[in-house]
């Protein structure tokens, strides 16, 4: 075996000795050296524009797609009418009454007008009724706009103790102090008002407490940003049973 | 080669100057054809030149040479197989008819290099590059993306494909 290595290894070097030495450069070998790195850089180039086109393309359809909403913000018109929403406190919810955050997308696709946005509302207590630990409040959304929007389904709240949420339970439905309204779509020209109604007790059950709450943040059907309005209150165990948005002002009856 | 290359025809150029020669060697033992050999060098050239700048040891070059240069012999071995059963028979034919010499001179080499081409591509990579390179047998299975058992089953097939070969032409 040794012998066939040796002659095998002999044999090679042999031949590669008959190579004779490259000392010039082919410049063809050059030039498309060149060549391909050319083509190289265009395919990467390529494969760059495609990748920035692509999360573009992701990126606006994500932008224009119907909006998820976060928890305690409740949205289009619930299909169960006592559908319950805890509000889950957020951190840095600071506004100052009746001023707005930013603007909401308007829903794509719609032949009604776009939905309302913060920057289309004013939104204000209009009021409260009490009696017998239960107590009523009625809150307007107002546009403020110069076109018309809509606004559809339950709005969200959380109660505010200074800058500091409370913990809010919003109920969807009726109780002593809140009718059954059936949600609809409710159409807003320019100056016009819708209202929604919302009660809540002040008067603990079992365990409850009734934690005192110095303001409320309200965030419109389907809109991502709230308002804040100040709102005396001790609505125990944070629990606000809703109505859905209606047009005007007037309550209407069960 | 402590520097690092680059992409300009200049460094393309010096690292054809210094490796060319055995590049073109290996290729050859390779493939058994000078001009080809050439022209796969200069196919590994080209192909390094688009990916040295993400060489990040410069002096890792001559193992990524030798290792395309492996690569483009195995492909151009498949390519050219049909060509290669063809030209083997028309060797054998003419292969009776040479002069021979019982001792190990210029005859005896000459019969060793035929037996060399006639084997499959594999095992006469792992000849060459056992024999010639001096590459252990971790190194080649790494090249010819084996595992090392095998190449040791190639070295062995090879040697003995070889000795039957020459074996067979004596013989005749």
């Amino acid at each position: 075996m040794s012998d066939m290595d040796d002659r095998v290894r002999d044999l090679l070097r042999r031949k590669a000795d008959d190579v004779p030495p490259h000392r010039d450069v082919p410049p063809s070998m050059i030039r498309r050296a060149h060549r391909r790195m050319a083509v190289n850089g265009a395919v990467v180039g390529a494969v760059v524009l495609i990748l920035i086109g692509g999360v573009f393309v992701g990126f606006q359809a994500f932008a224009g797609s119907p909006p998820v909403h976060p928890l305690g913000n409740p949205t289009t018109p619930a299909p169960h009418p006592t559908a319950t929403h805890t509000h889950t406190p957020r951190p840095g919810a600071s506004h100052s009454p009746g001023t707005v955050s930013s603007p909401s997308p308007p829903p794509s696709g719609s032949t009604t007008p776009a939905r309302c946005s913060l920057a289309h509302l004013k939104i204000a207590e209009v009021g409260s009724n009490g009696a017998a630990g239960s107590i009523q409040v009625e809150v307007s959304m107002r546009n403020v706009g110069s076109t018309s929007c809509s606004l559809e389904g339950y709005p969200g709240m959380a109660l505010l103790a200074g800058t500091t949420q409370l913990p809010t339970t919003v109920i969807r439905g009726s109780s002593v102090v809140v009718p059954a309204i059936h949600p609809r779509l409710v159409v807003l020209s320019p100056g016009r008002s819708a209202a929604y109604v919302f009660g809540y007790s002040d008067v603990p059950t079992g365990n409850q407490t009734c934690p005192t709450s110095t303001g409320l943040e309200v965030t419109p059907p389907n809109a991502y940003q709230h308002a804040t309005i100040s709102f005396q209150s001790t609505a125990c165990g944070g629990v606000l049973t809703t109505s859905p948005v209606f047009l005007g002002l007037t309550v209407p009856t069960s | 080669m402590n520097e690092r290359p680059d992409v300009d025809s200049g460094k393309l150029g010096e690292l054809y100057v210094r490796h060319a020669d055995d590049a073109v060697r290996l290729a050859y033992l390779l493939t058994g054809d000078r001009a080809l050999a050439e022209d796969l060098v200069q196919d590994a050239f080209v192909r390094l030149a688009g990916r040295l700048v993400h060489l990040r040891d410069p002096d890792a070059f001559p193992a990524y040479l030798r290792r395309t240069v492996v690569n483009l012999a195995n492909s151009n071995f498949r390519r050219r197989k049909v060509e290669r059963t063809y030209l083997e028979r028309a060797r054998s034919d003419v292969a009776g008819a040479a002069t021979r010499a019982p001792d190990g001179g210029v005859e005896d080499r000459d019969r060793m290099w035929q037996a060399l081409e006639q084997l499959p591509a594999r095992q006469r990579a792992a000849i060459v590059l056992r024999f010639y390179e001096d590459l252990p047998e971790s190194a080649i299975a790494d090249l010819l993306q084996c595992r090392p058992g095998t190449v040791k089953s190639l070295l062995s097939r090879g040697l003995e494909g070889m000795r039957g070969q020459i074996r067979g032409d004596t013989d005749e």
